[in-house]
């Protein structure tokens, strides 16, 4: 009979999102709790004979009880087995998130891995081999025990550890908390499930990380998954299925305005790079805006900006955009010489200036233009 | 616009007309005296030009003269390239314009001449204002006012603007770049105060926000390290205590401390057996020692009554010595005696001389004493007596001297009265013929006499009848009552003297103060007598008498009353003489006494010390029997031999039992049970300690678990990760504020320097025109101008800003001048043509190089444009190239001719 696991990690829950003020903050807190809700659905739904969580369950373990709290309620639906493994964030140390999640009820059919020593489930066809951290951050691979462990003859070996695979993951070449990349093969494991990279990523057939269900940064790394792994028996190469669970995308996009032809428009421009099938409201967009334009074309900039930022959950602005006046906008200005020559020092200035005067006088630019207009329009 | 001609009639005090023909184009001074309407003259030039000629009221009044008429003024005048003739008359339709080509009169002519002359009318009967006259109301200066601040107004000031505006290409901001400034200065100080130098608002209020985040970080990181310190503290002591256990410290030393405590109990046993052998040692030497203390006890008493026996055959041949000294010392004492006992003899013979020869001087002296004692009694006695006496004629005399001065003065107050009274009487002399009588108040009177009448009287005069007579004076009764009462009082006192009359009461004064000078003479010879004695009073004399009588009578016993005695001073020569024989008589007395103490004292020693000697003698004896008592009493107890062979025997014991206790002490030495002890001790210490230090772990670890959960309870550790959030968000919210301060505080900057750039333009081109007449006066000298107004503000001298209005009136005046120059020149350059000048009665502040400095400029200046000076002082103006007019001789019967 095949052998069914959810391999999902790093759920962060209680992580505040610095980046994101306000409401959607907010939003996206209570979204990694419905993460965790859409996890025991599937868990249910599939029957699974155990949820394996890659440790990093919570941001932190200053986590607040309320926080702990609303996890086990999001963890209702799914009676067990939950087999949580202390990462990084949450490490199980004398005291910890996780002495306080037993203190204040941990259910039956929920198991804290803190301890290297194997648990067997299923009455004896799964025996995951977890290797917890009891520190933040060692230089030891804490897998290195699962070679060693004993197993009963016909038990599915599934290891479970949180941490950085050798040589695989970009950036991590002097990460912590190391793994090595054939513990699978060495420990004779059916699989390795595991957890600290955000993305969903096949290390090798019988090693994995979950990645985090739901997507918290503007990485395109796939993201906002859990694995349904399936085992036929000991031996068996295992076949495993991402299953979407996000709410929220995430989006980072560049946008060049700098004119091509007369007719164009910025804000145009904006709108289409912006405008995609996906529910605004559930979009998280980094938006980096370069070129150049000339004032009015930045006026009608902003008066889009501020329109799609109503519209999205939130968005986030890297402006590069350089506004320079043309002769429309000088025009614009009036006719009154003493502010020509003012928007000219200040052009000079954004042109030629140091990085923090080309900033100020490109926004001192800005303002002449909307005041000197707004007086043009009342005369 | 130049001057041509200039006719007046009829307005103010140029009645008669006057004619002012010939302007040239360039300097006009036109002279006149005060009053003599030099100063109309401009009135009528202005009321022709800017004044309706149907204007009224005050203005209308204003121009009559005081004989009445129509004001009449005609002015012909060149502007542009044209030449008018204007005739104005102040009445309905009194106005007609002309130039070559056309004619205009009544409104139509007021209209052309505001068009020409680019002024506003003045509506309604208001007070006239500058720009009711155009540029004129800056190139036509009144009487008095050249000094004054002054500045281009409405359409001058456009004009002037435009010229400036031709010349440099650029007209000032406006109304829009100003209130675009205002608007950008609003914003920046949104985020800075006025002065820019400290942040405001939203600004400031994002800085305080950032620290205040700040603050509650720091706090909650230093929570979090304490928590985290107190998390690693529990995984260390949850580790020292696992390794604790395992070590199993506890139950190593209660192991070996069994094995100690057996180990002390084996000593234990072995330390009571050394103990017993130790008291059996001490038996045995006690018993040893007390036999050879007898031995010792023995040979001491045999050794005791030899020498005792030896002393008592010496102390007894000491007391026979002794009783030999005795004898001699008994001898001495007795011749002592003897001769102690003749010089008292001998003392108490000088004594009794001595005494015999004191009372008798006593007794020579108690008599002299007694003697003038006596005298001085009886001498007191009578003076005492006399001082009575006299003191009761005194007492018994009431004639004191305040009386009888009393008295003279009644005498006097009487005399007085007496003489008022006779002063008022009335004199009547009586020559009766005949015989006949007269009869006063019914008593006969003696006609030869006159009689002094000083109250009513009835005079019978025989043959003639009654004649009644009242004294004159409207007081005279008044006058003879207050006589009557002086003369009774005067009575009255001298019969309180008991004096018939004055000279009596004198005798009675008299004899008073001689009684008086009795008492006083008495009284002090008793003082005098008293105070030689030194006594208090007669009765303390009298009693020292008394006293002196009875030691006389004390004395009469050792010296008969009748005894001739020598003088005193024989007497007191013997006094010494027997005193001095007694103080010899006494020191050989006192002589003889010490030898017969010391003999006495003698004989007491040697009695003593043979005494002492007996009682040693027979207490040596005693002693040396007693101890042979106690020697045969020993040796009746136990014999010598038997004494000795029981020492024996305890020495032997003793011996044993030292070899006993040594071997005992040899073993407890090799066991070292005290050694034992302190390690027994020291076991116990470790094992409590170490069971302390297993309950401190259990303690601490409880402790910080307890700790550890209440300080996770609350949600600090989220909050402490929001805050990072709160914090970057506050800190992107100052950057933008910043930014957005800095931003707006550049777009001011650049908007004012703009603003003074476009300003200090406008001003050039003045100041190039006005620069170099100013230098002629005021060398080195620069304008200020303001671009608003074109007007000069401020003189710069030297670095040195001053203000217009606070130089001199001299420099001001000139000031005024010069820039009116220099606009004239400006207008002239941009327009082809300025207003004429007209100064009426300037300068007339400035010093005489000054003066002469302005009439060059003026000169130059009229190269051309038209000058016109009205003054008082044409010869101040002498020299120059103009055309001189005297007023006076511009009067002329014509006008408009």
């Amino acid at each position: 009979m095949t052998l069914r696991i959810l391999h999902t990690a790093d759920w962060q829950l209680g992580k505040p999102f610095h980046n994101v003020p306000g409401d959607a903050g907010a939003l996206l807190r209570e979204a990694r709790f419905e993460a965790v809700r859409r996890i025991a659905d599937l868990a249910a739904r599939y029957e699974v004979a155990a949820v394996l969580v890659a440790g990093d369950v919570f941001d932190s373990n200053l986590a607040a009880d309320r926080t702990v709290l609303q996890a086990l309620a999001a963890m209702r639906a799914f009676q067990g087995p939950w087999i949580l493994l202390p990462g990084n964030h949450d490490a199980a140390l004398a005291e910890s998130v996780w002495t306080r999640f037993e203190r204040l009820g941990c259910p039956p059919g929920c198991r804290i891995a803190r301890m290297p020593e194997p648990v067997t489930l299923a009455d004896g066809r799964l025996v995951v081999l977890p290797a917890p951290l009891t520190e933040r951050h060692t230089l030891d691979d804490l897998t290195a025990w699962m070679d060693e462990a004993r197993t009963p003859a016909g038990a599915v070996r599934v290891g479970l550890a949180h941490g950085s695979v050798a040589g695989r993951l970009p950036d991590a070449a002097d990460a912590p908390n190391p793994i090595a990349a054939d513990r699978a093969v060495t420990a004779r494991l059916d699989y390795l499930a595991l957890g600290d990279w955000h993305g969903a990523l096949e290390i090798a057939p019988r090693t994995w990380y979950a990645g985090t269900p739901e997507p918290d940064r503007f990485k395109d790394n796939g993201a906002g998954h859990v694995l349904l792994v399936e085992i036929e028996g000991p031996g068996a190469v295992p076949r495993v299925t991402r299953l979407p669970v996000a709410s929220y995308v995430w989006q980072d996009l560049v946008v060049d305005l700098t004119a091509t032809d007369a007719g164009d428009d910025p804000a145009g421009r904006i709108d289409r790079a912006l405008t995609t099938t996906s529910r605004p409201e559930r979009r998280i967009v980094r938006l980096t805006l370069r070129g150049a334009v000339d004032l009015a074309g930045r006026l009608a900039v902003e008066a889009a900006l501020e329109r799609w930022r109503g519209e999205l959950c939130h968005l986030e602005l890297e402006d590069e955009l350089v506004a320079e006046p043309s002769e429309r906008d000088l025009l614009q200005l009036g006719d009154a010489p003493v502010i020509g020559r003012a928007a000219r020092e200040l052009s000079s200035l954004v042109r030629a200036g140091d990085a923090e005067e080309r900033t100020a006088a490109a926004l001192a630019l800005r303002f002449l233009y909307l005041e000197a207009g707004r007086l043009e329009r009342r005369r | 616009m130049r001057l041509r001609r200039i006719e007046i009639a009829n307005f103010r005090k140029l009645a008669g007309p006057v004619v002012l023909d010939e302007l040239g184009p360039g300097l006009v001074i036109v002279s006149g005296d005060n009053e003599e309407g030099k100063s109309t003259v401009l009135a009528a030039l202005k009321a022709a030009f800017f004044e309706h000629h149907t204007v009224g009221g005050a203005i209308r009044e204003a121009m009559t003269p005081h004989g009445g008429g129509t004001p009449e003024i005609a002015v012909e005048f060149e502007c542009g390239s044209r030449r008018y003739r204007l005739r104005k008359a102040f009445r309905r339709g009194g106005v007609q314009l002309e130039c070559a080509e056309q004619r205009w009169s009544d409104d139509a002519a007021e209209r052309m001449l505001q068009d020409i002359l680019r002024f506003e009318r003045r509506q309604g009967r208001g007070v006239p204002r500058p720009e009711n006259a155009g540029l004129q109301a800056l190139f036509w200066v009144d009487q008095a006012t050249t000094f004054q601040g002054f500045e281009p107004v409405a359409g001058g000031r456009d004009r002037l603007a435009s010229a400036i505006a031709a010349e440099v290409g650029v007209i000032a901001g406006g109304e829009r770049a100003k209130t675009l400034i205002m608007l950008v200065r609003e914003r920046v100080e949104t985020f800075y105060t006025p002065s820019q130098q400290r942040e405001t608002g939203a600004l400031r209020a994002a800085g305080e926000q950032l620290r205040v985040l700040e603050a509650e970080r720091e706090q909650l990181e230093a929570k979090r390290r304490d928590y985290e310190g107190r998390v690693d503290r529990l995984a260390r002591l949850r580790e020292e205590r696992r390794r604790f256990i395992e070590r199993d410290d506890t139950g190593r030393v209660r192991a070996r401390l069994d094995e100690v405590r057996q180990r002390l109990a084996a000593s234990q046993e072995l330390e009571r057996n050394a103990g017993l052998a130790a008291e059996s040692l001490k038996a045995a030497a006690a018993e040893l020692a007390r036999h050879e203390a007898r031995q010792r006890l023995r040979r001491d008493l045999v050794d005791e009554a030899g020498r005792l026996e030896a002393r008592a055959r010496e102390i007894g041949r000491r007391a026979e010595a002794a009783e030999r000294d005795l004898d001699l010392v008994r001898q001495v004492l007795v011749a002592a005696r003897g001769a102690e006992a003749s010089a008292a003899d001998a003392l108490a013979r000088a004594e009794q001389a001595w005494a015999g020869a004191r009372d008798r001087l006593a007794a020579a002296r108690l008599r002299g004493e007694t003697q003038r004692l006596h005298e001085a009694v009886a001498r007191v006695r009578a003076a005492q007596e006399a001082a009575g006496r006299a003191r009761a004629l005194v007492e018994a005399s009431p004639a004191t001297g305040e009386a009888l001065a009393r008295l003279h003065a009644l005498q006097a107050r009487r005399d007085e009265a007496r003489a008022r009274v006779e002063a008022g009487a009335t004199r009547l002399e009586l020559r009766p013929e005949g015989e006949r009588r007269a009869m006063l108040n019914g008593e006969p009177v003696d006609p030869g006499s006159a009689l002094r009448l000083t109250g009513r009287a009835e005079l019978v005069l025989e043959g003639f009848g009654r004649l009644i007579v009242v004294p004159g004076g409207e007081d005279l009764a008044e006058r003879e009552q207050a006589c009557r009462a002086a003369e009774q009082a005067l009575a009255q006192a001298l019969a309180r003297l008991g004096a018939a009359t004055m000279a009596e009461a004198e005798i009675a004064a008299e004899r008073r103060r001689e009684a008086e000078a009795e008492l006083r003479y008495q009284e002090s010879a008793v003082r005098s007598l008293l105070q030689a004695f030194g006594a208090r009073g007669a009765d303390e004399l009298v009693a020292r008498l008394a006293g002196r009588r009875t030691e006389l009578e004390a004395l009469a016993e050792r010296v008969p009353k009748d005894t001739a005695l020598p003088s005193e001073a024989e007497l007191e020569a013997e006094v010494r003489s027997r005193e001095a024989a007694r103080t010899e008589a006494a020191e050989r007395l006192r002589r003889a006494r010490t030898s017969l103490a010391e003999a006495e004292a003698r004989a007491t020693e040697a009695l003593a010390a043979k005494a002492r000697l007996d009682a040693e003698h027979r207490a040596a004896a005693r002693q040396a029997e007693e101890v042979l008592e106690r020697l045969a009493l020993e040796r009746e107890q136990i014999g010598d031999e038997q004494l000795a062979a029981r020492v024996e025997e305890a020495s032997l014991r003793r011996r044993a039992a030292e070899e006993s206790h040594a071997a005992l002490e040899r073993q407890l030495r090799g066991i070292d049970p005290e050694g034992l002890r302190e390690r027994l001790s020291i076991l116990e210490r470790e094992l409590a300690a170490l069971e302390s230090e297993g309950r401190r772990f259990d303690r601490d670890i409880r402790d910080l678990e307890v700790a550890l959960r209440e300080a996770g309870a609350d949600a600090w550790g989220e909050r402490l990760a929001e805050l990072e959030g709160e914090i970057a968000a506050a800190v992107a919210e100052r950057r933008r504020l910043e930014l957005e301060g800095r931003a707006w505080r550049l777009l001011l900057e650049k908007l004012q320097a703009a603003d003074q750039e476009a300003r200090d333009a406008l001003v050039a081109p003045i100041g190039e025109r006005l620069r170099p007449l100013l230098h002629r006066i005021f060398p080195g000298a620069e304008p200020v101008l303001d671009p608003e107004r074109l007007a000069l503000t401020h003189l710069r001298r030297d670095g040195v800003v001053e203000a217009f209005d606070h130089l001199s009136i001299g420099a001001r005046e000139q000031l005024a001048v010069l820039v009116r120059l220099a606009f004239a020149r400006l207008l002239k350059e941009r327009e082809g043509e300025a207003s004429c000048l007209i100064l009426d009665d300037a300068l007339v502040y400035a010093d005489e190089t000054r003066f002469e400095a302005m009439k060059a400029i003026l000169q130059r200046a009229a190269a051309d444009l038209q000058i016109v000076v009205l003054t008082c002082r044409p010869r101040d103006y002498f020299g120059l190239e103009a055309r001189y007019l005297r007023l006076e001789d511009c009067r002329s019967d014509r006008v408009g001719g």
